[in-house]
């Protein structure tokens, strides 16, 4: 798998919305950005995934540019998008399955794979739904069902969890994880702290430029959440809800030492054996599942 | 007070604009219906039409009204929200919901008003030679009538939106729901509708315009455009499932099809809109058909001129001018008729059969009298010319001996016995001599014959000396007519005794050898005057013909027809010079006339107007007449009506398409988000066109064959007067496949427009937050 990486990337339209960006987003990693909204985030994944051409630079993925001319992107590319885009007309299987089809897979195959993507965001029973039917959080999950189902290069993901309820939102991390652990580039955008600490990398954006970005701050949780890889959970088990209003999240921005924009080696993906006690894998973080490849203790 | 109604004015107005988008529909929509009734209504009073002819657009205008007013409510629904949490409910929401398309309606009827009244006026002196006049309050009714029904139908489409739980509706966006209870029982009732006016179309006598009737066609139309998109619906679920295994066009199109079924729902209003434009075109073309044979038949010729009595307005008077003015008989040809009433052989016609063809030539071609033109001969055939009255000045006789002889004379006597027109009998005798070779002689004499004589008996003798040898008569002719045309009997039956009279043979009249006088007589019947008749013509006896004067003649049907010249469907149709010859004088009930041919000379026009007074009546102004008494401008009243229905069909699917053309860019960008390629789309949207031009083509044809072979003899378009030829309906090939045709063009043209989205426009990058 090859890195997705950002040149020297200007997006310009009455204003500059990004300011010759470079950025390299690794394959095997989930990388968050983060910033204030109208910072450029939605801009700068849809340059990364070839739905926007940059007014200047480009973005490649295995060396070929990502704009291919038309805006749609590149097969390789999966989005999961803020606003899901999911199609009215279709049932929530068929707007999986649709996903997988158009890159050429079996229409059974596809059905099989699309139920199979949404059993694993505990939606199953609400394949044959029209999409309309369901909630925001509902359709969001149909969303990053589609965008994991085709196994793509690069996912990548605007606000994956902004509908969800925190168990959900564990849920997404983990799934998110996996394509990483397959060698995905994963990049998510997000206002979420807790999404941000649960990313290898980082960078924040401010105004379209790349800034230092505050450490998120854990609050001590008691909670755990389903492991994704076998279906068991640790600790207090705590079922996610389809449709529930999202709980207060478990962490809290503070102002607090500034980091540099980019890599975040967590200590459990390190051998560092100085970790804060924040990062610290157990019962109180509750994304260090997610951090851990599937299948590791 | 004062101060909150500008702000409310303020506040409606500029609602009104911020809504313009959806509000101009409607007032599209309520210019296109008053115009259109206001029209039919206003020709109506100039062309004295029925004014139920707009039913059909008032009926398309109400079904499609109420899907505007949907639009409106949901595009209000925060409004609504607001109003209702504000405690407004009942008639106060109402109200405030209704100001609003209220000033429309009125703005729309204003417009509508005017242009129909233009429309009006324009058909009026087109179809009708007048001006439309000042409209009546019948305008100002059927205007006040379009308003309460839009609003009413305005008031049905908002009530779903008023009825929705406050808690969706400060949701935002509505959520899909299935058709109403309201919904399902308007298609039902639409189809209940059509059955009824289909049952009343059997019970009603079709001579007046029927409430029911006249909605019948829109009716047959919105059910059929029912049970088409219903088929399609059904056949698109279970299309969902095979389409599954087959290409991601078939597979989208089969989706939007099974799942968007309110999003064809404008198509019921064009079917109906077809429907009633399949049978208008239907209608108004077999009127002008039926005006034109009725025209053509009541005109007996291509320019008709009507005589005064006293301007040689009798039967022999016009034969006598005619042959004076037109010698050769290439141009002009007197006719009779007699509008006899009572009894169909009563009403009778005349022509001067001999210059049929050069007058008439095929001016009954594609009529029911088509036929006449093979026939015409036959009414003047030599059988029947003989046993009529012959004006004539002598009598030639041509003898000839069955053989040569060897000796003796053979001086052969022909005696006739002629009948003068007075009734006063007389006999000639015509005396010859046969040579020994038996060749033909000819021998003449004159006669007293000018009034017309007919032969009552021939008789053949011999000289008192001679032997009793046969011979022959070959020809015999009063005048120039040959009376041996004519089959002969004998006088007596054959016997032992002789043969009762002479023979008739293929050369003549055969004198077997006999000493005593051999008489001949015509054979019974068969010197009848060859008549055609209509198929309503029955006699209690043997046929017979009452000539122009009144008298009875023996009569011989050669043909049966449908209809005839001048008599149309009822009468009995003969030559005039054998009908008038010795017939007493022309009865005064006669329409005496001379028929020209359309290129006659101007200068031999002239001299037949100067000599007769009369004035000339082309075909064209025939037609007209008919048009006129008939009421035939229905039929293109009423084509006004379906170029309205046809309009607000187009409005509706214009604007439906229009208002989902955001959710289909939607719609594309997320699925070209998830790889799928803009000619895959572009496919679909080709076949879903085509399984919709399917369905829309095959309900419009199905719906107009059904109309016109069920509603249009008994809508009333036009009054058929006695006597003339039946309106004939019948599903015709052209006005049934043409509104198909149509409808699937528009289908196809406005979805493709509609559908039709740039690479751009479409991009999935519309998707992102930011772009919304």
């Amino acid at each position: 798998m090859s890195d997705l990486r950002l040149s020297g990337v200007r997006y310009e339209l009455t204003r500059t919305l990004l300011h010759d960006l470079d950025l390299t987003f690794a394959a095997g990693r989930m990388t968050a950005l983060s910033g204030p909204s109208g910072s450029g985030k939605t801009t700068l994944l849809s340059i990364a995934g070839g739905l926007l051409r940059p007014t200047a630079g480009e973005a490649t993925y295995a060396g070929a540019p990502m704009w291919r001319g038309t805006g749609d992107p590149r097969p390789e590319v999966s989005f999961v998008l803020q606003v899901y885009g999911l199609v009215p007309i279709l049932s929530a299987r068929e707007n999986v399955s649709v996903a997988l089809r158009a890159r050429g897979v079996d229409p059974d195959e596809a059905d099989e794979r699309a139920a199979q993507a949404l059993a694993r965001f505990h939606i199953a029973d609400l394949a044959d739904r029209q999409v309309e039917e369901l909630s925001g959080g509902q359709m969001q999950r149909v969303a990053l069902a589609r965008g994991l189902c085709v196994e793509a290069g690069v996912l990548l993901a605007d606000e994956p969890t902004s509908e969800l309820d925190e168990g959900n939102r564990g849920l997404v991390l983990a799934e998110l994880r996996r394509e990483a652990d397959r060698g995905a580039v994963v990049v998510v955008a997000t206002h979420d702290p807790a999404v941000v600490d649960a990313c290898d990398d980082h960078h924040a954006l401010d105004e379209g430029r790349l800034v230092d970005h505050t450490e998120p701050v854990h609050l001590p949780v008691t909670r755990s959440y389903p492991d994704p890889g076998n279906g068991s959970t640790g600790g207090s088990p705590v079922t996610p809800s389809h449709d529930t209003p999202s709980d207060p999240a478990p962490v809290v921005e503070q102002g607090g030492a500034p980091a540099t924009s980019g890599r975040r080696d967590h200590p459990a993906e390190t051998s560092d054996p100085v970790r804060s006690d924040l990062d610290q894998p157990g019962d109180d973080d509750p994304y260090e599942l997610f951090r851990r490849p599937p299948g590791s203790p | 007070m004062s101060g909150t109604r500008p702000r409310l004015r303020s506040r409606t107005l500029r609602g009104a604009w911020a809504r313009r988008g959806t509000l101009l529909p409607l007032f599209l929509l309520t210019v296109v219906v008053v115009g259109g009734v206001v029209a039919v209504v206003g020709f109506a009073a100039a062309a004295g039409t029925s004014r139920l002819l707009a039913v059909p657009l008032l009926l398309v205008g109400a079904v499609a009204v109420p899907a505007t007013g949907r639009e409106l409510a949901a595009a209000r629904r925060t409004e609504i929200a607001l109003a209702r949490l504000r405690g407004l409910e009942g008639g106060e929401l109402f109200t405030l919901l209704l100001v609003e398309p209220l000033l429309v309606l009125l703005l729309g009827a204003a417009a509508g008003t005017g242009a129909g009244l233009v429309v009006a006026d324009l058909a009026a002196r087109a179809w009708v030679g007048d001006p439309m006049g000042t409209p009546g309050a019948d305008v100002a009714a059927a205007v006040a009538v379009v308003l309460v029904v839009a609003l009413v139908a305005v008031l049905v489409g908002m009530a779903a939106a008023l009825r929705e739980p406050l808690v969706a509706q400060v949701r935002g966006a509505a959520r899909p729901r299935s058709s109403g209870v309201a919904s399902v029982f308007a298609q039902v009732l639409a189809v209940v509708g059509a059955v009824v006016a289909v049952y009343r179309a059997r019970v009603v006598d079709g001579t007046q315009s029927d409430l029911l009737v006249l909605a019948g066609p829109a009716l047959i139309g919105l059910a059929a455009g029912h049970v088409a998109l219903w088929l399609m619906g059904t056949l698109a679920r279970v299309g969902v499932r095979r389409t599954g295994r087959r290409g991601l066009p078939a597979y989208l199109a089969t989706r939007r099809l099974a799942r968007s079924a309110d999003a064809a729902a404008p198509l019921r209003v064009l079917v109906a809109a077809g429907v009633v434009a399949g049978l208008a075109v239907t209608g108004a073309v077999q009127v002008a058909a039926w005006a034109d044979e009725t025209a053509r038949l009541q005109a007996g010729a291509p320019l008709r001129y009507d005589l005064e009595r006293g301007a040689g307005g009798d039967a022999a008077s016009v034969l006598a001018l005619t042959e004076r003015l037109d010698p050769e008989g290439a141009w002009l040809m007197g006719a009779v008729l007699v509008p006899g009433e009572g009894s169909v052989p009563a009403r009778r016609a005349f022509v001067d059969v001999d210059r049929f063809d050069r007058v008439v030539g095929d001016f009954y071609a594609g009529t029911s009298a088509a036929r006449i033109g093979g026939l015409a001969d036959r009414l003047v055939d030599p059988a029947s010319a003989a046993g009529v009255p012959t004006p004539a000045s002598r009598v030639l006789v041509e003898v000839a001996g069955v053989s040569p002889r060897e000796e003796g004379r053979l001086r052969p006597r022909v005696e006739v016995a002629l009948r003068r027109t007075s009734g006063q009998e007389m006999r000639v005798r015509v005396d010859s001599e046969v040579g020994l070779d038996g060749a033909s002689r000819t021998v003449s004499t004159p006669v007293d014959c000018v009034e017309g004589c007919t032969v009552v008996s021939i008789t053949l003798a011999r000289a008192d000396d001679d032997r009793a040898l046969p011979f022959l008569v070959t020809d015999l002719r009063l005048g120039s007519t040959s009376v041996l045309d004519r089959p002969w009997s004998p006088a007596d039956a054959p016997s032992a005794a002789g043969p009762g009279g002479p023979v008739e043979v293929a050369e003549g009249l055969l004198a077997p050898a006999s000493d005593e006088p051999l008489t001949a007589v015509p054979s019974r019947g068969e010197g009848a005057i060859p008549v055609l008749v209509t198929r309503t013509a029955t006699w209690d006896g043997d046929p017979v013909l009452e000539s122009p004067g009144g008298e009875d003649l023996a009569a011989r049907v050669l043909a049966r027809f449908p209809a005839l010249p001048l008599v149309e469907a009822d009468g009995v149709y003969a030559d005039l010079p054998r009908a008038a010859a010795g017939a007493p004088p022309t009865i005064p009930a006669a329409e005496v006339m001379v028929l020209a041919r359309d290129n006659a000379p101007d200068a031999l026009l002239a001299a037949l107007e100067e000599e007769t007074g009369a004035q000339g009546r082309p075909l064209a102004r025939v037609t007209e007449q008919v048009r006129d008494a008939t009421g035939a401008a229905q039929a293109q009243a009423y084509l006004m009506t379906a170029i309205c229905c046809l309009l607000v069909a187009l409005l509706v699917l214009v604007t439906a398409v229009a208002r989902q053309r955001e959710a289909w860019v939607r719609d594309v960008a997320a699925l070209r988000a998830v790889g799928v390629d803009r000619a895959t789309l572009r496919r679909s949207t080709v076949v879903e066109a085509v399984l919709l031009l399917v369905a829309t083509g095959a309900a419009v044809v199905t719906g107009v064959y059904l109309a016109v072979a069920l509603l249009l003899g008994r809508l009333g378009l036009v009054l058929v007067p006695e006597h003339a030829v039946a309106l004939r309906t019948a599903v015709a090939p052209l006005p049934l496949v043409l509104p198909a045709l149509l409808a699937s063009l528009v289908v196809v043209v406005v979805l493709w427009r509609g559908r039709e989205v740039g690479g751009r426009e479409s991009a999935p990058a519309v998707l992102r937050e930011e772009a919304r």
